[in-house]
């Protein structure tokens, strides 16, 4: 492979990494402020590429899809909390993946049911539709958009997580949910935020992927699996953690997907392993 | 979830109602198809029920290992001329070997992190089935697959029937492996470790040791009901390694009910003929099956089993439980 | 002075910043009640953590009649002759006591776990004998969790009776017991030794001045004294250490 290649696939391997980070940032905070893993976490991604794919057909616009993507997912997320989720916090863990587990395959039986089990294609905005030169490369603009955006998000989250009062807490929360609860704050106002925040998220991975990949009802089966290879790499619970395995994952896959086309997927799970035996706990995690 | 008894007997009178029940399925059921479909599944949800019931796994990834079955079988059948009850044995005792190596890796991680690490695996499982497309067929899979005599020439499996036959005998074999294992000193420990793996700990049991035997010993079952799919089909489709057989078999089994080692036939029966009734009338009878298993583990614990056996206690005022 | 049973040298345990355990040096001799006393908080329960094997520490070192068993895992430590009942009750509460105790004494079985191609083989007559030391035998085949929380107390000793170790560890054996199981378990515990070795957390300081051999009080992750009761008691640093906190 020739350095502009592996220049060019490290920089698409970014942008795939920012989407994984998107999608996997909610599920590692969720998990890190009340253990609750959401196997509905890619149901929520794949609610947000069809949102996107919708209203790109309606709109014709990109900008609109990428903000009612989010809104869908995370509506849809704070729907599940307060009907199904919220009666199972004291349940085991077992209960609770099976539960997200079933709305999941909710979702994606209503994505089907509305749609068809086909692919689509989602089309990439007029304006970011062509190429744009970085010293001596060439480089899809939307890709690079992809980056920039998801770059600003994960800033903004950054700051959220370290300045805010419910960034504050959500820290504090997954240190101890019974230290949050004492000092009198409502905890299940913050789990709804916390689901709102981690929907909203996975929602942008979605409608930001959608014109990458197009849409189609497993999508969100296959995002999950990736959530949790980028969750497992990184540690769990953790914001660092989640970026840098994210990063990571994109970067593998997409260096690979010039080296060894069929095995690219393959080597995102062979990474896995190899940081599994190395850090039992993850790049980030705590023992 | 609820979990095998304690003790457990072996055999019992479920023992009985199993072989009555594999005996009389063919003629029960419309076709034979349909009564291979539901004793293959049935061996596949033992696996998870197995881990979940006794151990207190959740598994997301046999499917992992009934598709490693399934192609291990495939290949040697195909490739190699191998006779069906040898490639049928070292189809599931590749899956044993792939599920005890993953277990390795795996079980120090506890609870949520470990079931991540299953679907994860079986997600890997897949993309190695298309990366090792020159010996899975990748997208195509692995058609022709011949069905040879049992072994040495002798015992034909011409027919649907006889394939029926076999298929049979394999899940007796396999319910009587999982129900003898389930009233063992063995399967005492596994119990132990799932009311509480630190006591287990404790007294002096390797836990890590146990659960690698349990998780390997179920993917061998996982990987028996895989070669017993390529027996019955004749060809192995590639979603057979899909993350949607894990899920399949997570269905069936909560379904069915991790109580008893024979509830997992009562999971698959349920989901196989669900599947042949509704899957023409409403393809999308699966968002039925979501919401019933959100009914179930809310409120019905014990799943199909469970329920049949309490209806069965109120029947008997007689008796009530000790 | 003959060896130690059980020494530590220098354990020291951190958890992120904070020290639970300090510079802790403990020598537990043959065939005596040894116990660690000291406010809540003081380390104790991380400490019997570590001579059991569930914590690792992050200084020193713990022997065991003479073997570095300081990276040993908890379940090797038990068939070298080291068994613990818990400060919070920790038994299989959906099985029955007899299966409980049965479970207990297979552990030290050998192979016998590992057999999965016949039935359970009850050693009936250990079960029994057990049962009847922690005063257990009418109640075999009760669901542990019905037990009484006394009852529950007996059962955990049991479970460590039952793999007959030479050294047994025992975290608030009396906690939440009522008057007549107080009676019954300090003679219970006084009759373990000489056979075999106590080592004892305990808050009632009555009992513990009562039938120990050696104490050791920690505070704040320190041994901040080490003697025969008689000693303890009048030791003006424990009087401190323990001052408001009721003893």
């Amino acid at each position: 492979m020739s350095g502009q290649v592996l220049v060019f696939q490290v920089l698409n391997g970014i942008g795939i990494g920012m989407i994984y980070f998107l999608l996997s940032v909610g599920l590692t905070m969720i998990f890190g402020l009340m253990r609750f893993v959401n196997f509905a976490h890619g149901a929520l991604y794949l609610v947000a590429a069809y949102t996107a794919y919708v209203i790109s057909q309606l709109t014709g616009s990109m900008l609109w899809a990428l903000l009612a993507g989010p809104l869908v997912a995370a509506l849809v997320a704070v729907t599940a909390e307060r009907l199904l989720l919220r009666h199972t916090y004291a349940m085991p863990h077992e209960a609770q993946i099976l539960i997200t587990f079933a709305v999941a395959l909710i979702v994606q039986e209503t994505v089907i049911l509305i749609f068809d089990p086909l692919a689509k294609n989602v089309p990439v905005p007029d304006f970011l539709s062509g190429i744009v030169f970085i010293g001596p490369f060439v480089y899809p603009a939307y890709r690079l958009a992809v980056v920039a955006v998801a770059a600003v998000v994960a800033l903004l989250l950054w700051l959220v997580l370290e300045r805010t009062r419910f960034g504050a807490i959500l820290r504090a929360g997954s240190e101890s949910t019974e230290m949050v609860s004492l000092l009198g704050i409502n905890i299940h106002r913050v789990f709804l935020g916390a689901f709102a925040l981690g929907g909203a998220l996975a929602g942008l991975a979605g409608a930001l992927a959608a014109p990458l990949r197009g849409v189609e009802p497993f999508m969100g089966l296959e995002a999950l699996g990736i959530a949790f290879v980028v969750v497992v790499v990184g540690g769990i619970g953790s914001f660092t953690g989640a970026l840098l395995g994210g990063l990571l994952i994109g970067i593998v896959q997409s260096v690979m997907s010039s080296l060894w086309p069929e095995g690219a997927r393959l080597m995102i799970y062979g990474a896995m392993a190899l940081v599994l035996l190395a850090r039992p706990a993850g790049l980030m995690g705590r023992a | 979830m609820s979990a095998f008894r304690e003790g457990g007997r072996f055999p019992d009178l479920s023992t009985a109602g199993v072989a009555v029940a594999l005996v009389a399925l063919p003629f029960v059921l419309p076709t034979v198809t349909l009564a291979s479909e539901l004793v293959v599944f049935a061996v596949a949800a033992m696996s998870c029920a197995f881990l979940l019931g006794m151990v207190g796994l959740l598994s997301f990834g046999q499917g992992l290992f009934f598709g490693i079955g399934a192609y291990v079988s495939a290949i040697l059948l195909r490739e190699h001329g191998w006779a069906t009850l040898p490639a049928v044995a070292v189809g599931a005792a590749a899956s044993g070997l792939a599920a005890g190596m993953l277990a390795v890796l795996a079980v120090g991680r506890r609870g949520v992190y470990f079931v991540m690490l299953t679907l994860a695996f079986a997600q890997m499982g897949y993309f190695a089935m298309l990366a090792l497309k020159d010996y899975t067929g990748g997208e195509n899979g692995l058609t022709g697959v011949p069905r040879p005599p049992l072994l040495g020439g002798l015992g034909t499996l011409a027919t649907a029937e006889t394939a029926y036959g076999l298929l049979a005998l394999l899940a007796f074999a396999a319910f009587l492996l999982v129900q003898r294992v389930s009233a063992s000193p063995f399967g005492s420990v596994l119990r132990a470790i799932r009311e509480n793996e630190a006591r287990a700990e404790a007294l002096g049991y390797d836990v890590r040791a146990f659960k690698i035997a349990a998780f390997a010993l179920a993917g061998m079952l996982g990987g028996l009901a895989g070669a017993m799919h390529t027996i019955f089909l004749g060809f192995v489709p590639p979603n057979v390694i899909e993350l949607e057989i894990s899920e399949r078999l997570i269905i069936m089994a909560i379904i069915g009910g991790t109580g008893a080692p024979a509830a997992p036939f009562l999971g698959a029966g349920f989901y196989v003929l669900m599947a042949d009734l509704l899957s023409s009338l409403w393809p999308r009878w699966l968002m039925l099956v979501g919401f019933m298993l959100i009914a179930i583990v809310l409120f019905m614990r014990g799943g199909l089993w469970g329920g049949a056996a309490s209806l069965f206690r109120r029947l008997r005022p007689g008796r009530t439980r000790s | 002075m003959t060896e130690p049973l059980l020494a530590t040298q220098d354990i020291g345990v951190r958890f992120g910043d904070f020290r639970a355990l300090s510079e802790v040096t403990l020598s537990v001799m043959s065939g005596t009640v040894h116990s660690v006393i000291g406010p809540n908080g003081a380390g104790k329960t991380t400490l019997f953590n570590v001579l059991t094997g569930r914590l690792s520490p992050s200084e020193g070192r713990v022997v065991l009649a003479g073997r570095d068993v300081t990276r040993l895992p908890a379940h090797r430590r038990v068939h070298l002759g080291m068994a613990r009942s818990f400060q919070v009750t920790n038994i299989f509460p959906e099985l029955t006591v007899g299966e409980n105790l049965r479970l207990a004494l297979q552990a030290v079985s050998g192979a016998q776990p590992w057999i999965f191609w016949r039935g359970v083989d009850p050693d009936l007559g250990r079960m029994q004998a057990v049962a009847e030391e922690v005063g257990l035998t009418a109640r075999i085949s009760w669901r542990a969790g019905d037990l009484s929380h006394g009852g529950q107390r007996a059962l955990e000793i049991g479970m460590a009776l039952a793999a007959d170790p030479r050294i047994i560890f025992l975290d608030e054996p009396l906690a939440g017991m009522g008057i007549d199981d107080v009676h019954r378990t300090k003679e219970l515990i006084r009759g373990l030794a000489p056979a075999r070795t106590v080592v004892l957390i305990e808050h009632n300081m009555r009992v513990v001045l009562d039938i120990s051999e050696q104490v050791t009080v920690l505070a704040q992750g320190r041994t901040i004294a080490e003697g025969p009761p008689a000693l303890i008691r009048g030791d003006a640093a424990v009087r401190e250490a323990y001052l408001g906190s009721g003893m």
